[in-house]
């Protein structure tokens, strides 16, 4: 599959704190990267710096194509909490018949509703999710790890930052994960990969 | 699958309810104003300017930061476009407004066949409005909504306080005084659009043109600068 995203020696520094040290990261189609780390560890920067929100300071990103489809959802709180439901869905040429305000609802349906259109059907070619799974009750979970493996299996990237590494497990193809700025990849080895992952990020598999 | 610019920022309402109300409210006595008096079309379009800079200050970064405007601006659409798109939004229910009152009072004034006091100087008029539309929008980029209407209304009414004679002497000796005069003159224009109203101030020749292009110039930076502006979460690491 062919490169869908390439971040090539990435810096970031906001204010005094240098977020991203020459980080890069390569992400093909039909590939999930799951990006974990430590709260304040850049996640969300990187996320953005992806979406072309943030410019980073020092290296590049690059897309494969000029105009890359790309979506990318930074959780709840990003949504207009005035805005009603249905009017959000309308912005995206869809529907739903639900006449609340976006604030009005709870934590686990707002962050549902966003990724209801964010993972609506559409031709993708980099899904750029931080934090999906949180808020969400187990049914909730399910449909979303269903639904970005689908998204994987028909050649879309995905790049998603959790701290929730079985759900993570699910979907990804391969983890990287920030420390101090740094992008480390967690290389194969013979120990199962989530045992792995949670001791790469200093605790037990499961709660 | 974002919708365009302009349908996005509609969705999203830009303008509190409150502010729109205000607005409702002042054009209605705007209307009913120059109804009865065309000749008062710029005591009505001042009461819609102060209610201007206010609703044009929509803060397009503060919004942003909080990840409202993500969808749009990680769609395929321009920054620079999206950005311009925002200010159009922020200050068309102002502009809105100031058309329809003054449409009512040239209409009411041609009917009487009054003496076109509403139709005389539209271009000062249409300035006014221009001015603040810029000069709102863009000094509230980086602020909270309504945010540059309150601290320029605040300026203004300590200037009103102080009695500040904006517009100093007119009475140039030398071709350096005279520039510096209409400068003078451009400045407190800029910051003070009212002075376009009513009955003329004694402004400099070209002290109108240049604050025209001073606002225009500073739409224009904040337009090229949008797209080279860090949208990072507000909080986020």
């Amino acid at each position: 599959m062919s490169t869908r995203l390439e971040l090539a020696s990435v810096s970031k520094t906001l204010g005094a704190h240098r977020v991203l040290n020459k980080v890069s990261l390569r992400v093909s189609g039909g590939e999930a990267v799951g990006l974990i780390g430590s709260n304040g560890a850049g996640k969300t920067t990187l996320l953005r710096i992806a979406a072309g929100l943030v410019r980073p300071d020092g290296g590049s990103v690059r897309y494969g194509a000029a105009r890359p489809a790309l979506r990318y959802f930074g959780g709840e709180m990003t949504l207009p909490a005035e805005v009603r439901v249905r009017r959000w869905a309308a912005l995206f040429g869809r529907h739903m018949d639900d006449r609340r305000r976006i604030g009005e609802l709870s934590r686990g349906n707002r962050q549902l509703v966003g990724l209801r259109l964010v993972l609506a059907d559409g031709d993708v070619d980099l899904l750029l999710l931080d934090e999906p799974w949180e808020g969400l009750d187990p049914a909730g979970s399910d449909w979303l790890t269903d639904r970005l493996r689908r998204w994987r299996e028909q050649g879309t990237a995905l790049v998603v930052s959790s701290h929730r590494l079985h759900d993570l497990d699910c979907i990804c193809t391969r983890f990287v994960m920030l420390q101090r700025g740094r992008c480390d990849p967690i290389v194969e080895d013979r120990r199962p990969r989530l045992q792995r992952l949670a001791q790469a990020f200093g605790r037990r598999p499961w709660p | 699958m974002t919708a365009s610019p302009l349908r996005y920022f509609v969705g999203v309402s830009l303008h509190p309810t409150h502010g729109l109300a205000v607005l409702a409210g002042v054009t209605a006595v705007g209307l009913w104003t120059v109804s009865l008096s065309p000749s008062e079309l710029d005591s009505a379009l001042g009461m819609l300017l102060f209610v201007q800079m206010f609703l044009a200050s929509t803060g397009f970064l503060t919004r942003a930061r909080r990840g409202h405007f993500d969808p749009i601006l990680t769609s395929s659409f321009s920054r620079m476009r999206v950005v311009v798109v925002h200010w159009l939004m922020s200050v068309l229910p102002g502009v809105l407004a100031c058309a329809v009152v003054s449409a009512v009072a040239w209409g009411v004034d041609w009917l009487d066949g009054g003496g076109g006091f509403a139709t005389a100087v539209v271009g000062r008029r249409l300035l006014a409005v221009a001015i603040v539309s810029a000069v709102a929008w863009s000094a509230g980029f980086a602020l909270a909504r309504g945010a540059a209407g309150a601290l320029w209304s605040a300026a203004l009414v300590a200037l009103l306080l102080r009695r500040s004679d904006l517009l100093g002497s007119s009475a140039a000796t030398d071709a350096a005084s005279s520039a510096a005069i209409t400068i003078r003159h451009a400045a407190a224009v800029l910051g003070c659009p009212f002075l376009l109203l009513g009955t003329h101030a004694p402004l400099a020749p070209g002290s109108v043109t240049l604050a025209g292009c001073a606002a225009a110039v500073l739409l224009l930076s904040v337009w090229r600068a949008a797209p080279r502006v860090d949208v990072y979460l507000r909080g986020a690491a």
